[in-house]
């Protein structure tokens, strides 16, 4: 998982690729969204798939932006084996008003982007109640160096002109212990933060090439984060290029960590299996956290054997009941009980996925282990993809932190995604079925063809002569 | 004898007139007015790589001499770049000398993965989509439309094999090929296929004004041309690999290369198979038929140089043509103005005001066209100033001798 490994920095993605949209009235969500899903996926040169109905979902109670409560207005398509690459990173760029050729945005090379051990891009359009839009681009990469220099993370030193559209480009680093081993040396520029705010130092024409060399022997194997955030408000010239920079050691990563999640699948055979999440609180004090998981209808989930365990308890946790359709979240009635179902929805065959929802208190250190069990289904022969042998993805599962009593965002967490085997028929089948029945019928057909149809007539007589046997000399 | 010298006299008159006028017309009689390409790469899985790399490499070839992303339409069946099993990721080769790679920075990816499928080629090629259908999935071609489509994969006797499970049918290409001349969605069609058996692909072809180019007969297998030990797979099938050496040579807005010299460029010998180009109901001459009609895109670039203009802020508004005030170029790095108001902002708004000063532009670049022309007029030249002096030398021998 990223945030167990690298800290928990930034805003997270899921394995390949999700498309959250949140419309302005409940009805006629599902066509919608399958317009929206389809263009979007034009602009940035992703699948279609986004629009599949046995995909998409929406989840109820996961507030994905913090502005205002979006439940059951929010459609959610996630595609866990998209490819993400340079096809990507290109129309995201062409939507930068400068795209690579000034600004920040010009540190950005392919090649040594997708040699990192962590990237994710992401597109925020949102419209505030003022009907003012904000877009927000964000470029997320982890790097592990051994030296902490430009020309070494992306290949080249920041060069030429600044974006003359944005506002403000500004570098912001946090994390590291001693900020007067950069070179240049960083300045405050606000609200605790270091950093350089870049319109007179591009123009006295050097090149800017951030680099860190520490006085001291520390240990510096941290990972460091790089945090590329570009903000656009409605009439368009105000563009803020901010660039985070953040490095972090190993020490740092774990007190950074509020919950650690874990998701697997329990299978024994071909026919039945269970998906069970584990979810550990870090923290020092009680989470709420809400769940959702939506399984496609080819796992025939038993929602009976949804059960909960804690490591502090013995027995099972019993899970309150709150299947309700709730306008607005009412979050002092959701997190009541230690585990609380808010929502069930059964699948569809070839259809609509099966979707829980709970609410879950944590104590600190408590660790829940969520596990449901299911079939696996029947898919049709065309239902198979092309590579129907390496098997299905399924999506993550998302956890979203809810709380007054938070300081930070709400956060989401994702869990990995799963791979599941299905059994597969013989792909070659038909060719073989076709081939040997028709040269079966037509063994049978044609000699019965032949002989009605032969001609009465004179039959060439056939000598007699077997030229093919060869008598042996003498030895 | 007089009749002789005043019939060489006569033949010199006509042969100083032509020294003075340009001689050499342009091959041109094409009659389109935009490029289209589709390039579809249909194998999946690894051991496939060569043909994502072939598809790539005429992408970029086709992007190279003229034809915008807008205009092209790439279907790749997997990707290979960003996949784990990639040692050099972000790059694709198609030499094991690791000289270009393919992929770059700039590449625009319209069907992958599973939407590569006889339902998307075929919905692709005629029009009819759904109606969500994005812009850049769409071949939004009209009447006056070149369309270079180009197919690699695996294949036989009349079908191609899309993702190693579906296969396209030589009468399913045809037919939709008929579907688009009724529409008037094409004014002439490249189609060029490397399979193996790759000719009986467009055996059925029964629409007019389409070219195909087939790199094996009936019975034959189309090969790689090399393998590469640091990839683990052959990176380049033997057709593409040729069809480089040639294209490469091209620059953009050709205007002499025709499609018979690239065909006859290819040898069997080369290929290992038995290449054949054939023209169905083409209108014009298929020997006149130009590479660059297929391969780029008309568009003609006429390049001011940035000197002649001058810059001024958005107050001024009189047209000054002089050079006076020649602030520098923008293309330098280290010239960028400490003024607000942004260089090339100034620049564009510039060109929509005021007319190029034609006679300060006397850096006026030629078009590459005009250039290749002038260049065999030099070369008619020297040959017409030679034989003048073959026909006074002869005249002044024929003196002498009687």
């Amino acid at each position: 998982m990223y945030h167990l490994k690298y800290g928990e920095i930034g805003r997270y993605s899921p394995p390949g690729g999700e498309l959250i949209a949140t419309f302005e009235t409940k009805e006629d969500l599902e066509s919608k969204f399958r317009t929206v899903s389809r263009k979007i996926s034009g602009i940035f040169g992703t699948s279609q798939k986004f629009s599949d109905l046995t995909i998409s979902a929406q989840p109820f109670y996961t507030e994905f932006n913090s502005l205002e409560s979006t439940s059951q207005r929010t459609h959610y398509s996630s595609l866990p084996r998209e490819p993400v690459c340079t096809e990507n990173l290109t129309p995201w760029l062409k939507l930068l008003p400068c795209r690579s050729k000034a600004g920040l945005a010009s540190l950005l090379n392919p090649i040594k982007l997708y040699d990192l051990f962590y990237h994710s891009m992401s597109v925020e359009v949102t419209r505030s109640q003022e009907n003012s839009l904000s877009f927000h681009q964000q470029l997320l990469l982890v790097v592990e160096l051994k030296e902490f220099k430009f020309s070494q993370i992306f290949g080249t030193p920041l060069i030429g002109p600044i974006c003359p559209f944005s506002s403000q480009t500004k570098i912001q680093i946090e994390g590291f212990s001693d900020y007067s081993s950069f070179t240049p040396t960083p300045e405050e520029i606000g609200n605790n933060q270091v950093g350089f705010i870049l319109k007179e130092n591009l123009n006295n024409k050097k090149d800017f090439n951030l680099h860190y060399s520490p006085k001291e022997n520390t240990n510096n194997n941290g990972y460091n984060h790089n945090n590329i955030g570009n903000g656009n408000s409605n009439n368009g010239n105000d563009n803020n290029n901010n660039f985070n920079n953040n490095g972090i050691n190993d020490e740092n990563i774990s007190k950074n960590q509020s919950i650690k999640l874990n998701r697997f699948l329990k299978e024994s055979g071909k026919i039945r299996g269970g998906v069970i999440t584990q979810i550990t609180n870090l923290e020092k004090n009680d989470l709420h956290l809400t769940l959702y998981d939506s399984l496609p209808w080819f796992m025939r989930v038993y929602f009976h054997t949804l059960t909960i365990k804690s490591n502090f308890e013995n027995k099972e946790i019993e899970i309150t009941d709150l299947n309700l359709e709730r306008e607005q979240d009412n979050e002092s009635n959701l997190f009541a009980n230690q585990a609380s179902l808010l929502r069930i929805q059964t699948s569809q065959d070839h259809g609509r996925p099966s979707i829980f929802e709970l609410a879950l208190v944590l104590k600190p250190g408590e660790t829940f282990q969520i596990s449901v069990d299911y079939l696996k289904g029947f898919l049709n022969f065309e239902e198979h993809p092309f590579d129907g042998n390496r098997g299905f993805d399924i999506a993550p599962a998302i956890v979203s932190m809810h709380g007054k009593k938070q300081n930070l965002k709400k956060r989401i967490y994702y869990t990995d995604s799963l791979l599941l085997m299905l059994p597969t028929p013989d792909f070659t089948m038909p060719y073989n079925v076709m081939t040997i029945t028709t040269t079966a019928f037509l063994i049978w057909y044609g000699s019965f063809l032949n002989n009605l149809t032969g001609r009465a007539g004179l039959k060439l007589k056939k000598k007699s002569k077997a030229k093919w046997i060869i008598k042996p000399d003498k030895f | 004898m007089m009749k002789k010298q005043n019939f060489s006299y006569i033949f010199l008159f006509c042969v100083l007139i032509n020294l003075f006028f340009p001689v050499c017309l342009s091959t041109r009689t094409s009659t389109h007015n935009n490029n289209w390409a589709v390039i579809v790469c249909s194998s999946r899985f690894w051991f496939n790589y060569r043909h994502v790399a072939n598809a790539l490499s005429f992408y970029h070839t086709v992007k190279r001499l003229g034809i915008p992303d807008s205009n092209i339409i790439l279907m790749l069946a997997d990707d290979w770049a960003c996949n784990a099993r990639n040692c050099f990721p972000g790059k694709i080769f198609n030499n094991k000398d690791h000289n270009l790679n393919l992929y770059g920075t700039n590449v625009e990816i319209d069907y992958r993965g599973y939407e590569v499928n006889v339902e998307n080629f075929l919905r692709l090629l005629t029009g009819r989509h759904e109606p969500d259908v994005p812009r850049n999935k769409r071949l939004l071609t009209d009447s006056g439309s070149n369309i270079l489509v180009y197919l690699t994969g695996h294949g036989g006797n009349e079908f191609l094999k899309f993702q190693d499970s579906e296969e396209v049918s030589s009468k399913d290409i045809a037919d939709a090929f008929e579907q688009m001349y009724q529409k008037k969605r094409y004014n002439e069609i490249l189609f060029i296929i490397e399979t193996c058996q790759a000719n009986t692909l467009f055996s059925k072809f029964y629409s007019p004004n389409i070219a195909a180019i087939g790199c094996s007969e009936l019975g034959e297998n189309s090969y790689s041309h090399h393998f590469d030990s640091s990839i683990g797979v052959q990176v380049i099938d033997s057709f593409t690999y040729f069809s480089l050496n040639f294209l490469n040579n091209i620059k953009p807005g050709d205007s002499h290369t025709t499609l018979e010299k690239y065909f006859n460029s290819m040898t069997p010998k080369q290929i290992r198979s038995q290449p054949r180009l054939e023209f169905f109901q083409f209108q014009r001459n298929p020997r006149d038929v130009l590479v660059s009609d297929f391969f780029g895109s008309i568009h003609e670039v006429v390049s001011h140089p940035i000197n002649n203009y001058t810059f001024k802020n958005d107050n001024d508004n009189d047209n000054d043509n002089d050079n006076d005030n020649g602030n520098a170029n923008i293309n330098e790095k280290e010239n960028v103005n400490n003024n607000d108001n942004f260089q090339l902002k100034n620049q564009f708004q510039h060109t929509e005001k005021t007319q190029p000063n034609m006679e300060q532009s006397n850096q006026f670049q030629p078009r590459v066209e005009d250039e290749a022309i002038e260049l065999s007029d030099n070369y008619f030249r020297i040959g017409m100033i030679i034989l003048i002096f073959l026909i006074f030398f002869f005249s002044i021998i024929e003196k002498i001798l009687t």
